[in-house]
């Protein structure tokens, strides 16, 4: 399909590597002391995406639905563990909701993507499916991070407003609305910032692929354009998702604001 | 006692923050148009008091009634719009003072309920000018005066005043306290002066705190249901074993 890709051999890779020299030059002389994180990164970048090629030739090989149904899911509860991972605070089954939310958000959107807009028979076929789920888990543990980590924090530093509502009679989602919408705003704004500036400061790195790989600039272009749509729908389905169901568990079935439940994350 | 069953009752409550008991066997009654003076002083435990009334925290022992239905029973937004708690110090809201009363307008539970003109009354104690302007910019006197208004002109049943004047002056507070009087409430003051003007009730918080410690295996089990990272606990004991030891003194 297509136009023949030169491939990239160790020695390449190895010269590649040397790149990141410039990074370790610029940590010894700036003393940024950043030596060690610079050699975790590299080696995990190396040993991830190895593991990550191999581990594809069967599943894009064999073609069988259940194999990449379990990649899926191994994708999503990872995305899901990533998406708690920065936040300062947490709460009881934030994994599970983070889980729950990526994996409605990514399927519908994977599904329909692959099945209706791109026409994929079968729609699981793994080529398009995993690089696409992955695409739309990279950006949705994103959203959800920033949505979950505003959202409790106004939950525990704005627990006053919050209160002055409820005692005046508001319902829990009454009293939280103000906060749960900018929670979810600020989850979204990152890419919705990036689909104004794509194409004018930078060429996505799947288009950059699909570039090299000798699909025309002009299918590249509308794959492209797919893509961050689906993203786009993702991102909101997962942050709404996300900030709802944990705002929810902070409060009691009375409409009672328990702080207590916010833990350190 | 007597024939009238009261408007508002408390019987029994109790409240602990880890091991230490704030107060516990506190009852008190209220009349229809009747006001209670709270005397406590700071760390008493009278926020966490009228949080419990309020429905803002669970009970962990006793029962609080309005018109003699117990706050479980009642839907708890509705329980709200009649007990209206008033905290000391208004939070920093975004938008005005008018932007909240126009909001709380739109509650479900006030549709039952419709608030006043809370600008009105805002007008009377002399805050009309900062009516739109946005929370932040108010004053600490201001900001109380026009969180107040919004809980008077939201025409509760019961009040709960947690001291409602701290931040006025002197012209402001007789102002307030008289447009207050004949209002059924529960005003928490460290001001003996006060508690003598707006009410002939008095009740003493620190009565109900047990005297010296108890020791720990007689201590009523205290259920924390504040500070960050306890565990959830809505269940406790009823009446803590010690309850005949703690008679006012």
């Amino acid at each position: 399909m297509n136009g023949g890709v030169i491939e990239i051999g160790w020695l390449g890779l190895a010269g590649a590597a040397a790149l990141i020299l410039v990074n370790a030059a610029a940590s010894v002389a700036l003393k940024l002391g950043l030596g060690k994180k610079l050699a975790v990164a590299s080696l995990r970048t190396v040993v991830q995406l190895l593991l990550l090629g191999y581990l594809l030739v069967p599943v894009f090989e064999l073609g069988q639905p259940w194999l990449v149904a379990a990649l899926g899911l191994v994708m999503i509860a990872i995305a899901a563990r990533e998406s708690l991972r920065r936040a300062e605070r947490t709460y009881r089954h934030a994994w599970f909701d983070s889980f729950a939310t990526l994996f409605v958000a990514s399927s519908v959107t994977a599904i329909f993507g692959s099945a209706v807009l791109v026409g994929v028979e079968p729609f699981w076929l793994p080529r398009y499916f995993i690089p696409l789920l992955g695409m739309l888990l990279g950006n949705a543990l994103n959203g959800i991070s920033l949505g979950i980590d505003q959202s409790l924090r106004e939950l525990d530093e704005g627990r006053g407003r919050i209160e002055a509502r409820l005692a005046l009679g508001a319902t829990w989602w009454e009293a939280v609305r103000p906060a749960a919408s900018g929670a979810i705003r600020n989850g979204m704004i990152p890419i919705l910032n990036s689909m104004s500036v794509v194409g004018i400061v930078s060429i996505p790195g799947m288009m950059t692929g699909q570039l090299l790989g000798g699909t025309s600039p002009e299918q590249a272009a509308r794959y492209q354009i797919l893509i961050l749509f689906m993203i786009a729908a993702t991102v909101a389905m997962g942050t709404v998702g996300a900030v709802l169901l944990g705002v929810r568990r902070i409060f009691d079935d009375e409409h009672r604001l328990r702080v207590e439940r916010i833990l350190e994350g | 006692m007597g024939g009238m069953e009261a408007h508002f009752a408390a019987e029994g409550l109790g409240r602990a923050v880890g091991d230490r008991v704030l107060f516990h066997g506190l009852s008190f009654e209220l009349a229809q148009g009747e006001t209670l003076a709270v005397l406590a002083p700071s760390g008493s435990g009278k926020t966490l008091l009228l949080r419990l009334l309020a429905g803002l925290d669970p009970l962990p022992a006793g029962s609080v009634r309005l018109d003699g239905r117990p706050q479980e029973e009642w839907p708890m937004p509705a329980w709200r719009s009649r007990v209206v708690y008033c905290p000391q110090t208004p939070p920093s809201l975004p938008g005005s003072p008018a932007d909240f009363a126009a909001e709380m307008a739109g509650w479900a539970a006030r549709k039952e309920r419709p608030p006043g003109d809370a600008g009105a009354l805002a007008r009377e104690w002399g805050v009309a000018g900062v009516w739109d302007e946005p929370w932040r910019k108010l004053s600490g006197g201001e900001a109380q005066r026009a969180a107040l208004a919004i809980a008077v002109a939201s025409r509760p049943d019961v009040l709960l005043l947690d001291e409602p004047t701290s931040a006025l002056d002197e012209a402001a507070r007789d102002q307030v306290e008289e447009r207050l009087a004949g209002t059924t409430s529960l005003w928490v003051t460290h001001d003996e002066a006060q508690a003598e003007r707006v009410s002939g009730r008095r009740l003493r918080l620190l009565d109900y705190r047990p005297a010296g410690q108890a020791p720990p295996d007689e201590s009523p089990p205290a259920p924390s249901t504040t500070g960050r990272g306890a565990a959830d606990q809505t269940t406790s004991d009823p009446a803590p074993a010690t309850h005949s030891t703690a008679e006012p003194t």
